[in-house]
């Protein structure tokens, strides 16, 4: 496009670049003026000097992340878990989207759509409490319900390391699930009513419908979800893993993850070139994941790729 | 379909950050403390008063607003300054403390101890109160003398000044006396940590809805508190000076001492037969809640002159107590364990000094602090004496304002005594700290400049195993060997040998 159709285009729709406005000044406030801090991954700040003013330190900052043992485990815990949090999610969100899209009721259908979004709003901290009085080994639920019902003995749960995958990948789900869920409903709102028509004209059934036009219809939502969730895969949700577990330190193995791991190095120490040495550490997995990710989506369907 | 793309993801980016950053308005309030004060006299004056904001760990307290004004009633006329009191949750405050002192925020002096105020000093996030406490530091002088403040330092940088109160306590076993006396627990007969078993049988068969003994992971579980005289941690458990009153000089590693594993062996033995809560090693409520809501027999916890009352008044129980180690220390951190630093960001350093230093000779405002106002939060039992108990119709759950810091407070020597309390207990005090023998170490603070790495990886190393481990919740056979390894491959021995440096050249000045 050539500068002046650029300029008439703004001039055409400036309403539209108006509207468009907030929300870009907004990601250049919070996203881009921040990134002028990434230096404070490469000083050892000093408060009374300030910033700038505070003495170099090369790669010292990062040294602790690969320091012990730990720098594998946590690695592949927040790598695992996101994809399968990414994974899982999708499919349980795609498949109530479908479900809440085919309810009939209008109120019904507002009502599903609204409560499935309400985990996504509550705090980690009362969710983790949820979760201790289901699993506290001494006044929960489970052991004083469940397990006895099963004839099972109880079990110490925040001492076992084997059930928590699950039981992480279960609350994620719940609390997470609504968020996307909402974006695959307005995608599906979206897709063309005739589609559906032409197709029950023709005798599909309502799974026939689904698998080839509601899950087509998705795709480009599908890739563009999981792109951006994929982008974020070196970052992990801190109250999930912090506070859910109830900090337990015999977990660990199965729980520790990048931000937790940083956070317990520096919860004493409070040194902040080493926080920032972790954030830039994360923010550059996560760029070199997106670029790719989007050049794999590019090989496969050339169509679907962000860039 | 290409050109759907991008569009499509700014604008989910958009509504992400949207989403986010409406989630995100209700958290970014920090700790309050800001409340808007009425001047507490209409004193002329050509400067505006100075608003000292003081820092310190504990509960908050509902009237606090109330309190601070009839400080400011004093400190108007004296000094044209007033007292901002903020107090952190025990749970958060050295996260909160490190975010005020990294931030704009108003600060002027708080309450922390040498370890991490080294760090702060390192990170220049505290002021050298060298020259401050020169300056105005009177009452400072008079009360400790030279020779203390001097210990302060660490090459030549002041950074902070003592509280003046208990020091030396002994590892003590207390229990509920309402259940000693029911189940006839002949508490003289309990001369060791082995004797409790006996008794703790006894009691938890006739209340097996009771918790025997209070335990978590923390330092105030019963591990350390057993451990008060037998090693000094000089600054951190990475590296400390076993029996340090026999004047051992060599600096080890605590986790592999004999100590170390007999004692956790004891405690597991313990949490095997039930008497420990199950939930120990996650437990985040502090004892004194636990006790008060009834749920616990007894706790271990250090043992001096001052306890007594201070136990009783906050937990609504009284205790038997024994000691269960007949040996006092005064470790190294005798002084520096409960100091107040003056923050970088304190808008005028040399007004905070003089404040703090004319609280610390002001018995009103120490008892205003520590007990609230006389007739409201407290009214004498006994005048002669200074011993104060609630008045009628109030208790430890409507107190409007009751800190009951005695330890914490800058001076907690010169306040009313609590109902109960020996009324010598100052001289009690002199007697006790005389009794306890001087580690060889006291005095001695760890610069642990240039070891970040080594702490920050020891630190997940520490979090992984030792809350399991000293809360009794796990095999110590099974987990020490674990521990140790990974201390050794996080830099323990970097820091031991750091320590041994230091130490022995402090040592060599010494003589």
């Amino acid at each position: 496009m050539g500068r002046n159709s650029t300029w008439k285009a703004v001039k055409k729709h400036w309403a539209l670049y108006l509207m468009l406005f907030p929300g870009c000044l907004y990601l250049f406030i919070n996203n881009y003026i921040p990134m002028a801090g990434l230096i404070i991954a490469f000083k050892k700040v000093n408060f009374s000097k300030g910033i700038w003013a505070s003495p170099w330190s090369g790669l010292d900052n990062f040294k602790f992340l690969f320091q012990t043992k730990d720098a594998w485990v946590i690695t592949r815990n927040t790598i695992l878990y996101n994809l399968t949090f990414i994974v899982v999610n999708m499919i349980v969100g795609i498949f109530l989207a479908i479900l809440i899209c085919e309810i009939q009721s209008k109120i019904a259908k507002k009502l599903y759509q609204s409560m499935i979004l309400v985990p996504f709003l509550m705090s980690m901290v009362i969710l983790s409490y949820i979760v201790y009085a289901l699993f506290s080994a001494e006044n929960g639920m489970v052991n004083n319900s469940i397990m006895p019902l099963l004839g099972r003995e109880a079990i110490s749960w925040y001492n076992e390391p084997k059930y928590w995958p699950a039981i992480l990948i279960v609350v994620n789900c719940w609390k997470g699930v609504g968020y996307g869920c909402l974006i695959y409903i307005s995608t599906i709102i979206g897709i063309d009513k005739s589609l559906y028509e032409a197709a029950k004209l023709d005798g599909a059934s309502r799974w026939k419908q689904i698998k080839h036009i509601t899950l087509p219809g998705l795709k480009a939502t599908i890739i563009t979800l999981t792109l951006l969730n994929i982008g974020r895969i070196f970052y992990s949700d801190f109250g999930l893993f912090y506070q859910v577990p109830m900090n337990s330190g015999t977990l660990l193995n199965t729980i520790n993850v990048i931000d937790t791991y940083v956070y317990r190095a520096l919860l004493q120490l409070g040194n902040i070139g080493m926080a920032s040495a972790a954030g830039f550490y994360q923010s550059l997995v996560g760029f070199v994941v997106v670029l790719f990710s989007n050049f794999a989506v590019k090989k496969i369907d050339a169509d679907s790729a962000l860039f | 379909m290409r050109k759907r793309i991008l569009p499509m993801v700014l604008s989910t980016l958009l509504i992400t950050t949207a989403v986010s950053a409406f989630a995100g308005c209700g958290k970014t309030s920090l700790s309050g403390g800001e409340g808007q004060k009425t001047p507490g006299d209409s004193v002329e004056s050509a400067e505006e008063p100075y608003t000292v904001t003081m820092v310190m760990t504990g509960t908050q307290q509902p009237d606090e607003e109330r309190i601070e004004q009839k400080i400011n009633e004093i400190l108007m006329p004296e000094l044209n300054m007033k007292l901002d009191l903020v107090v952190l949750p025990w749970g958060s405050s050295i996260q909160q403390i490190q975010l005020m002192l990294s931030g704009d925020e108003k600060i002027d002096f708080f309450y922390t101890d040498a370890q991490h105020a080294l760090q702060y000093m390192n990170n220049g996030q505290i002021v050298d109160m060298t020259d401050l406490v020169d300056k105005y530091g009177n009452n400072l002088k008079q009360i400790f003398g030279g020779e203390v403040l001097q210990d302060m330092s660490a090459g030549g940088f002041t950074f902070g000044v003592p509280c003046h109160c208990e020091n030396v306590s002994y590892p003590a076993i207390f229990m509920r006396k309402d259940l000693v006396e029911k189940y006839n627990i002949d508490a003289s007969k309990i001369r060791s940590v082995e004797d409790l078993d006996d008794v703790f049988a006894t009691v938890q068969a006739g209340e097996p809805d009771m918790d025997m003994l209070f335990s978590n992971g923390s330092t105030n579980g019963p591990m350390y508190r057993l451990g008060l005289s037998k090693f000094d941690k000089i600054g951190s458990f990475y590296g400390v000076i076993m029996d340090p009153a026999e004047g051992n000089t060599k600096v080890e590693d605590l986790f592999a001492s004999d100590w170390f594993m007999d004692t956790a062996k004891l405690l597991y033995g313990w949490y095997q037969k039930g008497y420990i809560n199950k939930d120990a090693a996650t437990e985040n409520e502090s004892w004194n809640s636990l006790m008060k809501a009834g749920k616990v027999f007894s706790m271990i916890t250090g043992d001096h002159p001052a306890i007594m009352p201070e136990l009783e008044s906050s937990t609504g129980y009284e205790y038997v107590s024994v000691r269960l180690v007949d040996l006092g220390v005064k470790m190294s951190n005798y002084y520096s364990d409960i100091i107040f630093s003056i923050a970088q960001n304190s808008e005028d350093p040399e007004k905070a000094m003089q404040c703090l230093d004319y609280i610390y000779g002001n018995a009103d405002i120490m008892n205003l602090l520590n007990w609230g106002e006389e007739g409201i939060d407290y009214v004498f039992i006994d005048r002669e004496n200074g011993l104060i108990a609630y008045p009628e119709g109030v208790n430890i759950e409507n107190v409007g304002y009751s800190l009951n810091l005695g330890w914490e407070i800058p001076n907690g020597r010169i306040i009313h005594l609590w109902e109960g309390s020996d009324p010598n207990m100052n001289d009690l005090m002199e007697e006790s700290n005389k009794q306890g023998v001087p580690s060889v170490a006291v005095g001695f603070v760890f610069d642990a400049t240039g070891l970040d790495t080594q702490i920050a990886a020891l630190d997940n190393v520490y979090n992984k195993y030792v809350p399991s481990i000293i809360s009794g919740t796990v095999d110590p056979e099974s987990y020490i060997p674990k521990l140790i390894e990974d201390m050794e491959t996080a830099g323990l021995g970097d820091i031991i040998e750091a320590k041994q440096e230091q130490f022995d050249a402090w040592l060599e000045e010494k003589k």
